[in-house]
């Protein structure tokens, strides 16, 4: 038993001796996703759909971050959710500090500050941001560190003073560049989801920008060190080398070359187990795959590691020969389903294109069969798309999928008519229609569907919660040649079709974004719900005469969690924090963030006999907060 | 490793303005003209300025990206929007033919 607990179990006997009631033990949250499977799930039912109506603003921390002109550089979102043990909250902030808080009050007891904007802004899309840390115990020392990948470093502090641990790597941080396949520029190499700790292993994926496109971008290998020393013990290659499983899915010898196919989204572990679940991201590049003919093991692909060893134990491909960006964005939950009477151990992968995948986390089969299904011919020269792609049958996708005229918005006579002449223009069609230099609208776009907030899953029901988006994207090829002559910004960016109306009206229908409960042991959906709002569009001038539903959806790609007391709590990009009631998916609280988006997945624990529930708010730029609330 | 000191307080731009000498990062620089600091200030919230200075499209295609770019969260009114497409296509228009 810890301290804190052990000093509750005492304080209970004494308060029971004298005929009061006792506090009830504190809960954590000392995992990113919950626990090491993710399944985003707290048995805490101290706040109920009966009183929730009761829950207020208990503490607001503020990041305090800044642009920094010398620098060029600006905070980003704030997508971090904090993880608390022992009375004590770490999250990590859009500049990759880590900071520890007071769980009760939120009052700061260290920061620190791995100065990662010395290197310039990052080069991903989303800027400056980091979604969280993870906690290793020393077994030997007893003492707790603190994992933080900030772009190229691996970094391990000390849980109590917030001091890097000498002893780690060289001074507390290891080079992620060190042992890559090919130098890489250090300001390509980006870091935005939490290390995995199993045992006295720490785990790594890494982050890409893809707008970035050279002969040899960085490789998306996956690393694990020891937590103690910051040794590579183990290397597993996203792109296999020659002779490995799967080099012979590149054609022209692109395994040599090509990178990306990373894994930037959060993966997930099975402890008890030791396996190691990864969501694998599309190859170099996003839109053209000219240069890499094949279907291109191990891209977007759910690949389960051993995770003492890093042997691959099973994958499947979820795209083959990817060329829409729908990398496996989503950690995967693992989760434990009744499929047909029987308890199945499952692993469930969220993807970007909408659909579900559902596995025996062990043996990898699917637990809803997967078809092979003909997709639209490329006709871009050189383009071989793959003739198929996976469909799990049995279980409906989470979204719209494909774009035809007839999704044109309609929220007037004058818009509709506007959004017909666009996608006039445009190559529309079925899912997995692939780029075309005409330029293809494809729905789900690049943030989903699915994206990195991933799924909350209750146990006792067996429902999955997902807050997915309805938002389409348009993509061009990039010509990018074997030789990676193209620049950076590549023929994607010479489309002149904008996909908003009066610069902020969505070309297609709402609702842009949902919340979903799906029932995985049935594979019925229980109940959709539109979700959020976009205030841009109820205030635009077009549509002030315009009747319009009552939530257009926040498109926003942070999750939610679920909890024992029968509750969703979700942001989702939505400029309010609300509570669902898990049952119906009804609206039974909800919180104005000042003009602040949700950008953060939530989470909850119980201190001091007092349950609160957190989410980070607001960014790009200065005004990024932590809100904590509770009864 | 470069790590800073622990519980160093968040100095903001001072501590970074002092660093930004050693260490040799200078951020790239946009051409002067109308519309130069909103471009930077709406631009770099989220990516580098070097994204914009690899770029050159027209008037419309900057439009279609910036209309893109304020549906990801990128601050700007319908004003700042005529001010900064015209900016960037005068600066960074497509090559004389």
């Amino acid at each position: 038993m810890s301290l804190p607990r052990a000093l509750l179990a005492v304080a209970a006997l004494a308060a029971g001796s004298a005929g009061v009631a006792a506090a009830p033990p504190d809960q954590d949250w000392p995992y990113y996703g919950g626990d090491p499977g993710g399944m985003k799930y707290s048995p805490l039912a101290d706040i109920d759909v009966g009183n929730v109506a009761g829950l207020r603003l208990a503490w607001r921390w503020e990041t305090g971050e800044q642009p920094l002109a010398a620098y060029g550089t600006a905070p980003g979102v704030f997508e971090a959710t904090p993880v608390v043990e022992h009375g004590v909250m770490y999250l990590s902030t859009p500049y990759n500090r880590v900071v520890a808080l007071d769980a009760a009050s939120g009052r700061e007891l260290w920061a620190y500050d791995p100065q990662a904007y010395r290197d310039g802004q990052v080069p991903n899309g989303t800027g400056f941001v980091h979604r969280g840390v993870a906690l290793w115990h020393d077994r030997r020392s007893g003492a707790l560190r603190v994992l933080l990948n900030s772009r190229y470093r691996l970094i391990e502090l000390d849980a109590r003073s917030g001091r890097p641990v000498t002893g780690f790597g060289d001074g507390g941080a290891v080079n992620l560049l060190d042992g890559l396949q090919w130098p890489v520029n250090p300001k390509h190499y980006t870091n935005t989801s939490p290390p995995v700790v199993y045992r006295d292993l720490v785990i790594v994926g890494n982050g890409v920008a893809d707008k970035l496109i050279y002969r040899r971008d960085p490789p998306g290998d996956v690393r694990a060190y020891d937590a103690r020393t910051g040794r590579l013990v183990w290397s597993f290659h996203t792109v296999p080398r020659d002779g490995e499983y799967g080099a012979d899915s590149w054609g022209d010898g692109a395994n040599h070359h090509t990178g990306h196919t990373n894994v930037w989204a959060p993966m997930t572990l099975d402890a008890r187990r030791g396996l190691l679940y990864l969501p694998v991201s599309t190859p170099s590049n996003d839109y053209y795959g000219g240069n890499r003919p094949g279907a291109n093991l191990f891209a977007d692909s759910l690949v389960c590691l051993d995770a003492a060893t890093g042997i691959r134990r099973w994958h499947y491909q979820l795209v083959h020969h990817g060329l829409w960006d729908y990398d496996m964005p989503a950690p995967p939950s693992l989760v434990r389903i009744v499929r047909h009477g029987r308890a199945v151990d499952a692993v469930v992968q969220l993807t970007k294109q909408g659909y579900v995948f559902v596995f025996d986390r062990v043996s990898g089969q699917p637990l809803y069969p997967i078809e092979e299904h003909a997709v639209p011919a490329s006709d871009v020269p050189g383009e071989h798309a793959w003739p198929t792609q996976p469909v799990p049958a049995g279980l409906p996708a989470l979204v719209p999928q494909g774009v035809s005229i007839e999704d044109a918005t309609d929220l007037t006579p004058a818009l509709h008519e506007e959004a017909v002449a666009v996608l006039e223009r445009l190559r529309l069609g079925p899912l997995f229609t692939p780029p075309s230099v005409q330029g293809t609208l494809m729905r789900p776009g690049v943030l989903g569907g699915a994206d990195w907030g991933g799924g909350a899953f209750d146990p006792r029901t067996g429902v999955l919660y997902v807050k997915v988006n309805n938002d389409p994207a348009l993509v061009y090829p990039d010509f990018t040649d074997a030789e990676g002559r193209a620049p950076e910004v590549g023929p994607n960016d010479a489309g002149d079709v904008s996909l908003f109306l009066r610069h902020r009206i969505p070309v297609l229908k709402p609702p842009y974004a949902y919340v979903d409960a799906l029932d995985l042991g049935s594979g019925r959906m229980r109940w959709q719900v539109p979700f959020g709002d976009n205030e841009a569009v109820r205030r635009h001038a077009a549509l002030k005469d315009a009747s319009l539903p009552p939530r257009l959806g926040a498109v926003g790609t942070a999750g939610l969690i679920v909890t024992g007391g029968g509750l969703v709590f979700v942001g989702g990009g939505d400029a309010a924090f609300h509570a669902l009631d898990q049952r119906t998916g009804a609206d039974v609280w909800s919180y104005a963030t000042g003009g602040l988006k949700t950008t953060g997945t939530p989470m909850t624990y119980r201190v001091a006999g007092r349950q609160y529930v957190v989410i980070a708010v607001g960014g790009p730029g200065s005004g990024a907060a932590l809100l904590a609330f509770a009864l | 490793m470069r790590a800073s000191p622990n519980a160093a307080p968040w100095l903001g731009a001072a501590l970074a303005v002092a660093a930004v000498a050693a260490h040799g990062q200078a951020p790239p620089a946009l051409p002067q003209g109308e519309g130069r600091e909103l471009v930077e200030r709406a631009c770099s919230q989220c990516h580098s300025l070097e994204t914009v200075l690899r770029s050159r499209l027209s008037r419309r295609q900057w439009e279609a990206r910036i209309d893109e770019m304020i549906a990801k969260g990128a601050q700007l009114s319908d004003d700042d929007i005529d001010v900064a497409a015209a900016y960037l296509a005068a600066h960074f228009g497509p090559p004389a033919p």
